[in-house]
């Protein structure tokens, strides 16, 4: 098994004069990061970064794959489950989701897998205007857990779900963790670190990532 | 509250609606000269008091007017940043009605300051009953707005009955087609309202021109007028991609995907405007693959030009400005087929540039 890198190098982010990030490397190899700051120190702007939703100057990669030179490959390595998702809401959970299996070109029957376990059968054919925030949070986890990716990438992993699906994502984390994934997550909730071993902690302090 | 009212929906609605309403100016005396100014508002104003279809089409636009503020305020409200004004329903019911009152007042005030104008007109011209009929209808959309805005804040725990009950009819719907949901579902009467202006406008030129003969340039010419009226939409489906739709940009999506979407929906919404145009200039495969690439152009480099200027309502207008300047002028000297392939290699180039850099929504 290939053990995976997801590299950023010569980083630069401003919003207007106010710089966010600038470093000059950054690296981190299979297993789970934590990414810690207070709010607006800059996790989301890194993780948007990191999944190509957003300008920067320098490079990320993954397996020396990178994001400027090959797009397609690159966002097909990676996984990115928002804050708080968006989606249209005039479409159903289930039109999002083949949406997702398409553009990733992946099996049906994991993810029914995994609606079920977080106990979604019964609100995928209603349209998503009609969902809770825990229902949306659960659909946009189901939807970043389709396909063979290397890198998951969750912006505050636990916020509005409940206990039961906390515990399915923690199994989840685990498996993929054995394949040699990385997943690079944020909290503000206290995570079980017996359940979810972290394999380096790192702080947004100063425009850089320190370990701590 | 009425400051608060004033502003947060007063300025959100005149922000929104700048580009349509410096639009619609531009549309009504944009093309005369400034010394016939006095006398065409005049004479506008006796037109509308004068001719039952002017004034049908002006009470008309009145009404559609008021509903979309009232759909404007009762959409905002339902969100969650304007949860603060179910507070308001805290308030006596004449106080809830008096601040509704002045807010509508407020939205409608270049609508009111000029049907004032024309009742005073028609008063003037002893049209007394187009006078009456213009004065019924303001007094109808002020009592009712406040009225109805109140009811819906106030009553909300009262279950809404559905008088039709459509079945759902399960439908596939690619990705292309989501902003023409979006359009369909959330922004309906704006899709109307532009359908409309499109239609008008369309046959406007038609007629203008109409002792002109068969000429391919009078259609072109129409067809970019409704292609043109179309800026409202296109503005507002950016802005629902921006929102709703960014999550796409951390999928594996290929570009030629992305600009065939883009081209898809673009084509899609201009359907009913291509046909008419084809019918027109004779059902000739050329004629309509030359209007097909002449639409798709105009609504490309408007939907690059928001992109360029981070969707800036005024800045916004200076573009459409210029691209109407210089596209009649193509057409005019009839070099549009290759005015539509330089705007089309300028969007795309664009286009493309924004998806490397990870700046399309």
């Amino acid at each position: 098994m290939d053990e995976t890198t997801l590299r950023l190098n010569k980083l630069n982010k401003k919003y207007g004069s106010h710089t966010v990030f600038e470093f000059d490397h950054w690296e981190v190899k299979q297993g789970i990061y934590l990414i810690k700051g207070i709010n607006g120190a800059g996790k989301t702007t890194l993780f948007k970064i990191i999944s190509g939703q957003i300008p920067f100057h320098g490079e990320v990669a993954i397996n020396n794959i990178t994001l400027k030179q090959q797009p397609q490959t690159y966002r097909a390595m990676l996984s990115y489950a928002e804050a708080e998702p968006q989606y249209p809401a005039f479409l159903t959970g289930n039109e999002l989701l083949e949406f997702h299996l398409n553009i990733r070109k992946a099996e049906r029957k994991p993810a029914d897998n995994l609606i079920e376990e977080f106990k979604m059968g019964d609100y995928m054919k209603n349209k998503i205007e009609s969902y809770s925030s825990g229902m949306l949070k659960k659909l946009s986890l189901i939807c970043a857990f389709t396909g063979h990716v290397k890198l998951y990438i969750l912006d505050e992993l636990m916020i509005t779900i409940d206990q039961d699906s906390i515990e399915v994502l923690y199994t989840l984390i685990k498996k993929q963790l054995q394949e040699g994934k990385i997943f690079l997550i944020s909290s503000h909730q206290e995570l079980d670190y017996t359940k979810v071993p972290m394999n380096g902690i790192f702080q947004i302090d100063n425009q850089q990532l320190k370990l701590c | 509250m009425l400051r608060l009212w004033l502003k947060t929906f007063g300025r959100e609605f005149f922000a929104q609606h700048a580009g349509l309403f410096l639009f619609l100016f531009y549309l009504i005396f944009g093309a005369v000269p400034p010394g016939q100014l006095k006398g065409y508002i005049l004479s506008l104003g006796i037109t509308i008091n004068s001719s039952p279809v002017a004034l049908g089409i002006f009470i008309l636009a009145m009404f559609l007017f008021s509903l979309k503020s009232l759909l404007f305020i009762q959409k905002l409200s339902n969100t969650p940043v304007y949860n603060f004004v179910k507070t308001s329903t805290a308030a006596t019911k004449k106080i809830q009605l008096q601040n509704w009152f002045i807010l509508y007042l407020f939205l409608h005030s270049p609508l009111v300051l000029f049907t004032l104008f024309v009742i005073g007109t028609g008063l003037y011209g002893h049209f007394y009953l187009s006078a009456a009929a213009l004065t019924g209808s303001v007094i109808l959309i002020f009592s009712s707005l406040p009225v109805l805005t109140f009811r819906t804040l106030n009553y909300t725990f009262k279950p809404t009955k559905k008088l039709i009950l459509l079945p759902e009819i399960a439908i596939k719907k690619p990705y292309w087609t989501w902003p023409l949901y979006y359009l369909l579902k959330k922004q309906t009467l704006a899709l109307i309202v532009c359908k409309i202006l499109s239609f008008l406008l369309f046959k406007g030129i038609i007629w203008m021109f109409a002792d002109n003969g068969n000429d391919i340039r009078i259609y072109l010419l129409s067809l970019l007028a409704a292609t043109i009226s179309h800026c409202i939409l296109i503005s507002m489906t950016l802005r629902f991609e921006k929102t709703s739709g960014n999550f796409i940009n951390s999928l594996p999506v290929n570009y030629g995907y992305r600009l065939s979407s883009l081209f898809g929906f673009l084509l899609t919404l201009m359907i009913p405007e291509l046909l008419f145009y084809s019918k027109l200039s004779g059902l000739q495969v050329i004629n309509t693959l030359l209007g097909i690439l002449f639409s798709a152009a105009v609504l490309l480099v408007l939907q690059m030009s928001l992109y360029f200027i981070n969707n800036d309502a005024e800045r916004y207008l200076k573009y459409i400005f210029i691209l109407l300047i210089s596209s009649i002028m193509a057409v005019i000297t009839g070099l549009y087929f290759p005015f539509s392939i330089l705007l089309l290699i300028l969007g795309i180039s664009y286009h493309r540039y924004l998806y490397k850099n990870n700046s399309l929504s």
